[in-house]
């Protein structure tokens, strides 16, 4: 069995459906496996991911994907720069959480896609000291086909939300959590308890069942900051912030040596790097800025 | 170390937060929601006023008590209670056991060996001989307690006992009234006489009967109800006869109850459903009494309001003079209720509170004390070609009418052209100057004048979409500019009319009376007009194309709804088809199988869940482009050597865009043109609603208001040292550097609890124990309904308290800030809660009743609170004599 870590999920904004020919569309799409966080089963896939991440040394990676079935061959694909790879999910901070707990991570920010998620009001059963007790609580109602939220697997209806970037959900109203997670939508943290608990995963040997807060920095990230200011007749920059504030932070590196193997770290030093050189504009970005020009306006970040 | 030091310089703002910060909810203004029980007390001078809601009022004092309706309040006791250094009275109440059974001589068969009498309607006590009692039942049954039994044929509805004692009337819901005289102990008494006052047709009930004498001469008759029931049913009267003078008031409201100010019958005071009317009835043709509180703030729905602090006294003279100009046909009479002591110490200052109204009214009230009395009131529809004329609803009652109608009260819901509704106001106290905006796109500028002027109200259109393509308005049309010069009574009266173009909703209103400037916004973009030079300053259109909403206007969205509305009726209609087919099918299984469908269906639809959509924000949503805030400054927006006039928008996608301004020196000023050049634009990453822009100074402090320094009553801001902005989403708080807009520090607010900004001011706190001491913040209430406040300039929380209920949402949108950090909301749609964030400054009644030391009759004692009983007992002993 795999251990699930801190895995990041990179995709491009539109991946193809299975069995597309990538010489149908002009631009060179890749689909990498959409979901890099396997059950037991399909161990395969997630190890032919990571393999793929590692050759980063090749500018143009050409790679058949292989189907779990190989009797059903697909035609090779290109698969563009590991600069255009950027994270769109992760599972985070699983060295501090309980095990029934699921912290995600949804990289909204520059993306085309969705969150593509609806949330209700329901209630859930609690332990307390004295006995077990029904407390309201907010769910996952709904998610929205080709959204970020479906596409990444790490969420599904019927999953409490417990937290929500850091801060408990609970005593909220569902318009309050509302709009806590729309606030936060461009780097989305969410705490869930998953309604499927047969996915969770098993820390060998390690004690677990505190909830602690992440130690990881993300859930402070403050990459909304860049206002766009615009200097009309003049040149336009982002509002001036450190620079520490627009890396993305870096990920758990305690709980990688604790439980990665070999090639899930050397997978997170490709990460890692996708990270960074997200901070190069991205396509949504250049866009906005393309818009913007149309109105007379020059920007630079 | 270091911990300990910061834990100690906390404590140390702890202190000071109390001393600056106190929350409290200080007085309702207006007049109470849903009345039920009017009461009142000669003794006392005191009147109260029961609630739906289960609240008693207390008036002229205002201390509300918890109660319920169904008490009977018994006039003549009352008694007081000290509690907290406040003398409030305590009405004594008198529950009416629900079945009594008294040893009556004579009951008629139908009622012997019933307990139960059904239920009590009146009761009333003899005036001379407490021990006589008269309680009139549910069916008719009249018993004089240890006396004498009274049958009516009709059904009753209100006894009155006469001044001596001599005689009872009785109303009955035929509309008839009769008189018994009770003359001894013989068998029962004579009926004198009876009437239908509005007779021959068949009337309605006469629900209250009241007659009193006078020293010399007839008595007065007072009754409500009686009208005749075809042709004047649904009229709300009460009539009042003396000797040849009979006249019917006619409320637009329900009546509830009346009473009258005795000795001599000098007031009527009738509590309708919507208001408090009382009338002179001393004075020839009976005139009405203005009302010092209990006025109704909603005769036409509020719409909009805005508080202006410290007015100069010349300007508040003026005003007021306007307004005794208006109140002529009110009665010379002081009010009638007189009872208790105001021990308020007298207002510090004068503070002005404007109320828009959807009639297209703006309303000054005196919000300096307790009672929030009207001052003044600006009607704008002369303006503009109305419908109607506005002297029609005051018809006068034509000669010779049967019944004498008179019409009485103000509360008047019907707007003749909701395009009228008043939504921004902004007064500008040093110059007089008044912007009133509308929700057909008007924008009107007025100026106070002391004299009547007729005048021709000049009209410019100015078109915000800028050529904008593919923009098809579907909304109301623009209000008909009349043409001709109008007259117009001393007070504010307009000189320009600015119309915007489409003439959607204004949103944003803003005036710069130095600089003789108004902005203007509304969802398609924002404007700046010169009313010196009647010109054109600058259009920025802010729309964005991809917004459909705002680009259909205002009817789409009530068009999507009925859309909506009217799938669901087919959905349900077919399901009752298909229902009905298989009934005719006359197959029974068919049926039940249709049903469940039916059932499933309806339940599906009931038990759907409530679910909210997580997305993020994008450039496209709707209203972008609507302009949420305006706001003038000076202060340093193209380098930091040189301030400069500016203007700031702020739009409902995040948007905040900076123009700007250069304004002739005064000498050249009407020659001149004012021009706006665009400076800056900053799109705010979480794109959440900008709604509060403020310029610091170089000490941190908000600039002063336009000619404030000017007339010596601000210090000027420190243009030395760097200028920030702070700009409030609904979402975060952000100080930039000026002028280079960097940001500096920021404030999360829904990121991090859920909340969001809803209502934003400055305010400044004067510390509670040392004068000299104060500090400014921002004061901000939220969607969840809770007060808070911001230090300036570093945005530090201060204070949290919960204020309105999260789901009253016209409450939490109806707020406005003072600024000494007081605050108003609509607690419904006729009332005001006043309340305050400072500890220093409040405006809270302190008032005294010095009760009778008396009691009435200990036979009519009812055992009260502990701790009150013996302070009642005083009282009501104090009563008999």
């Amino acid at each position: 069995m795999i251990d699930r870590l801190n895995n990041h999920v990179i995709m491009l904004p539109e991946p193809l459906p299975p069995g597309s020919v990538a010489a149908i569309c002009p631009p060179p799409l890749v689909f990498l496996t959409s979901c890099l966080l396997c059950f037991a089963e399909e161990a395969d896939y997630s190890t032919f991911g990571t393999d793929s991440l590692t050759r980063k040394k090749n500018t143009v990676l050409s790679a058949v994907l292989l189907r779990p079935d190989p009797n059903k061959k697909k035609p090779p694909v290109i698969i563009s720069l590991p600069k255009d790879f950027r994270p769109v999910s992760s599972i985070i901070d699983v060295d501090i959480l309980p095990e029934t707990h699921r912290r995600v991570r949804l990289y909204k920010h520059g993306q085309e896609k969705p969150l593509g998620f609806y949330i209700r009001d329901g209630s859930s059963v609690r332990v307390t000291p004295q006995g077990l007790e029904k407390v309201p609580g907010i769910f996952i109602s709904r998610l929205v086909p080709g959204g970020l939220a479906e596409s990444t697997g790490l969420l599904a209806v019927n999953d409490e939300v417990l937290e929500v970037n850091g801060i408990e959900v609970a005593g909220k109203s569902l318009d309050q959590v509302t709009d806590m997670m729309i606030a936060n939508s461009h780097n989305l943290i969410i705490t869930v308890k998953p309604a499927n608990q047969r996915n969770n995963i098993v820390r060998g040997g390690v004690a677990s069942g505190s909830s602690g807060r992440s130690s990881d920095s993300g859930l402070e990230s403050d990459e909304d900051d860049e206002d766009l200011v615009i200097e009309v007749g003049g040149e336009a920059e982002g509002v001036g912030r450190s620079a520490s504030d627009h890396s993305v932070p870096s990920l758990s590196g305690s709980a990688f040596s604790a439980n990665a193997n070999g090639s899930l770290r050397g997978s997170s030093g490709s990460l890692n790097n996708a990270n960074t050189s997200s901070a190069t504009p991205s396509p949504d970005r250049a866009k906005e800025r393309r818009s913007l020009e149309e109105e007379g306006t020059v920007i630079t970040l | 170390m270091k911990r300990f030091k910061r834990h100690g310089h906390e404590s140390q703002r702890d202190r000071l937060k109390h001393e600056l910060f106190q929350f409290t909810k200080t007085v309702e203004h207006g007049f109470p929601h849903q009345p039920s029980a009017l009461g009142y007390s000669p003794s006392l001078q005191l009147m109260a006023i029961g609630t739906r809601s289960g609240a008693i009022k207390l008036y002229p004092l205002i201390e509300p008590i918890p109660g319920d309706d169904k008490l009977l309040l018994i006039n003549k006791a009352a008694g007081f209670l000290s509690k907290k250094n406040l003398f409030f009275p305590l009405i004594y109440f008198l529950i009416l056991p629900p079945c009594l059974s008294p040893s009556l001589r004579s009951v008629p068969d139908d009622y012997v060996g019933r307990r139960n009498l059904e239920h009590v309607e009146a009761l009333q006590e003899n005036p001379v001989n407490s021990n006589q009692v008269v309680i009139g039942y549910g069916r008719g049954l009249m018993v004089v307690w240890d006396l004498e039994r009274v049958i009516c044929p009709q059904q009753l509805e209100s006894m009155w006992w006469t001044e001596d004692g001599g005689s009872i009337l009785s109303s009955h819901s035929d509309g008839s009234y009769c008189s018994w005289s009770l003359t001894g102990e013989d068998d029962g008494e004579e009926e004198e006489k009876s009437d239908i006052p509005y007779g021959n047709f068949p009337c309605k009930a006469i629900t209250k009967i009241v007659q009193l004498p006078t020293a010399a001469g007839p008595p007065f008759l007072l009754f409500s109800g009686g009208m005749p029931r075809a042709s004047y049913g649904d009229r709300h009267c009460v009539t009042v006869i003396h000797s040849k003078t009979q006249v019917a008031f006619d409320f637009t409201s329900r009546i509830i109850d009346f009473f009258v100010v005795t000795d001599e019958p000098s007031a009527l005071v009738v509590l309708v459903e919507e208001e408090l009317v009382v009338i002179d009835l001393q004075t020839e043709g009976w005139p009405v009494i203005e009302t010092p509180y209990l006025v109704p703030l909603h005769s036409s729905a509020i719409t909009c309001s805005h508080h202006v602090s410290a007015i100069p006294l010349k300007l508040w003279e003026r005003i007021a003079a306007a307004g005794s100009l208006q109140n002529t046909h009110y009665s010379k009479k002081p009010w009638p209720i007189t009872g208790g002591q105001n021990l308020a110490p007298d207002p510090p200052q004068r503070d002005l509170l404007l109320t828009g109204h959807e009639d297209g009214t703006v309303r000054f009230w005196d919000a300096s004390g307790v009672c929030l009395s009207p001052l003044y009131k600006l009607s704008t529809a002369p303006v503009f070609h109305a419908d109607a004329d506005p002297n029609d609803n005051m018809s006068q009652s034509a000669e010779g009418e049967w019944p004498p109608f008179r019409k009485v009260g103000c509360f008047d819901p019907y707007s003749d052209d909701p395009r009228l509704g008043i939504q921004k106001i902004h007064l500008c106290k040093y110059s007089g100057y008044l912007t009133v905006a509308g929700t057909a796109g008007q924008v009107l500028m007025l100026e106070l004048n002391d004299e009547a002027a007729e005048q021709t109200v000049e009209a410019k259109v100015m078109d915000l979409l800028q050529g904008q393509e593919g923009f098809r308005w579907k909304g109301h049309t623009q209000l008909d500019v009349r043409e001709e010069p109008v007259m117009f009574p001393p007070g504010f009266q307009p000189f320009t009319v600015v119309q915007c173009q489409p003439p959607a909703v204004v949103t944003a209103l803003a005036l710069h009376s130095e600089w003789k400037l108004v902005a203007f916004g509304t969802s398609h973009g924002f404007g700046i007009f010169d009313y010196l030079q009647k010109n054109k300053v600058l259009i920025k259109c802010t729309l964005n194309p991809s917004d459909q909403l705002a680009m259909e206007g205002p009817l789409s969205r009530v068009k999507s709804i009925k859309k909506s509305l009217r799938q669901s009726f087919r959905r349900i209609r077919r399901s009752r088809v298909s229902l009905r087919k298989h009934h005719i099918s006359n197959n029974t299984k068919v049926i039940q199988e249709a049903n469940a469908r039916l059932e499933a269906e309806l339940a599906e639809m009931e038990l759907a869940p409530v679910q909210r959509k997580i997305e993020a924000r994008s450039s496209d949503d709707s209203f972008t482009g609507l302009v949420r805030t305006l706001y003038f400054a000076d202060t340093f927006l193209s380098d930091s050597s040189h301030n400069t006039p500016s203007l700031w928008a702020g739009t409902n996608g995040g948007g905040v865009f900076a123009y700007i301004l250069s304004v002739p020196p005064v000498e050249r000023r009407a020659d001149e043109p004012v021009t706006a050049q665009p400076a800056k634009e900053i799109q705010l990453m979480h794109r959440a609603p900008v709604v509060g822009i403020v310029a610091l100074d170089g000490h941190g402090v908000p600039l002063p208001e336009p000619l404030e320094t000017a007339h010596d009553l601000a210090r000027s801001p420190e243009m030395h040292g760097s200028h920030h902005l702070l700009v409030v989403s609904e979402e975060q708080f952000k100080v930039f550097t000026l002028p280079k807009v960097s940001s500096k520090t920021k404030l999360k607010l829904t990121a991090v609890d859920g909340s969001r900004v809803r209502r934003v001011g400055v305010a400044w706190f004067v510390s509670s124990k040392a004068e000299d001491y104060s500090e400014v913040g921002l004061v901000f209430l939220t969607n969840q309904g809770d007060v808070q406040v911001l230090s300036l300039p570093h945005i530090k929380m201060q204070v949290r308290y919960p204020c309105i209920r999260r789901e009253d949402v016209s409450g939490i949108a109806s707020c406005v800030f003072t600024k000494q950090g007081q605050g108003f909301y609509l607690m419904s749609p006729s009332e005001f809660e006043r309340f305050s964030v400072s500890a220093r400054c409040l405006v809270e009644p302190r008032c005294l009743l010095e009760a009778p030391l008396h009691p009435v009759s200990p036979s009519q004692r009812r055992p009260q609170t502990e701790e009150a009983s013996s302070e009642i007992q005083k009282s009501l002993e104090g009563d008999q004599t």
